[in-house]
């Protein structure tokens, strides 16, 4: 399978993830701050929309939130730490 | 308890192999200012904490800093993909085959292991604090050595992506520890009566 379109959708998942770790340090020092947890809050929606979509597609992200076909796809490559090359998006 | 994503935080995709880099990188998976510490020190540390954004904020930035040390591991690796023996040699990355191979290992650039004694946990939450912003500091300009050292656009980004997380760590132990400053010079009322204070 090439890499191509799956890095493309992987960036947009990594991006989304960011702005939550992000956000989330942010908010352990500033609790109070409510407008910045509702964005915080339209942010968790859209990540849980693209990792849905990314692992319809592709496969697993989180093996504990990912129901399984025969053999188990959790194992399958690539792993994070493998060169991906990107071709395009 | 920690939940594996299978994703580097940020994209890591390096075309060329560069083991002298790769050496150097190295010291921020295992040296004294590096990933493995900082995550080691944070998630140490948070046991002692006194309050919810102390205990917050070093749980999880420690967690970040397992994934900043995948990013490195990574970074490594993909250095040091298939290049020969005779490529290792002329890179000065001899003395590291000879004891991993291509195993990532934790180490400095110079090859001495991880130890603990890089890291402390005091037991109070000013000292842990001031001890965590220096860290980060220091891992901020090792960042920058390492920037200094490198020429490769694919190896730059990802050590600019953590050099910056080191200023935002900073930053945020900055706070921690003002919320909990302020929270200590706070005037305090006591009284015997508890009608007095109605």
């Amino acid at each position: 399978m090439s890499c191509k379109c799956r890095e493309a959708l992987m960036d947009e998942v990594r991006a989304m993830n960011f702005a939550l770790v992000d956000l989330k340090l942010y908010l352990d020092t500033h609790p109070g701050e409510c407008q910045k947890i509702s964005i915080y809050n339209t942010f968790v929606k859209k990540y849980r929309e693209l990792v849905t979509e990314y692992q319809e597609t592709y496969g697993p992200i989180v093996a504990e939130d990912y129901i399984s076909d025969c053999p188990w796809e959790w194992i399958s490559d690539p792993w994070p730490w493998n060169y991906c090359e990107r071709t395009g998006g | 308890m920690w939940q594996y994503q299978k994703m580097v935080q940020y994209p890591v995709r390096i075309q060329n192999p560069d083991p002298h880099m790769a050496k150097l990188i190295l010291t921020q998976y295992g040296g004294p200012n590096g990933e493995l510490g900082a995550a080691l020190r944070y998630i140490s540390q948070k046991f002692a904490m006194p309050n919810e954004t102390s205990k917050a904020i070093l749980n999880d930035i420690g967690t970040e800093e397992l994934g900043h040390m995948e990013m490195i591991g990574t970074i490594v690796h993909q250095l040091t993909r298939n290049a020969t023996p005779e490529q290792l040699k002329k890179a000065g990355f001899d003395a590291m085959y000879v004891d991993h191979g291509l195993g990532i290992y934790p180490s400095n650039a110079g090859g001495s292991p991880f130890t603990a004694a890089y890291i402390q946990s005091m037991g109070d939450v000013r000292v842990d604090l001031m001890e965590d912003m220096a860290a980060e500091e220091k891992a901020r300009r090792t960042y920058e050595y390492l920037i200094d050292m490198c020429d490769d656009p694919d190896v730059l980004d990802p050590l600019r992506f953590l050099r910056e997380r080191e200023v935002v760590h900073f930053q945020r132990f900055g706070e921690a520890l003002r919320i909990v400053e302020d929270k200590m010079a706070e005037k305090k009322l006591f009284s015997a009566n508890q009608n007095n204070m109605k």
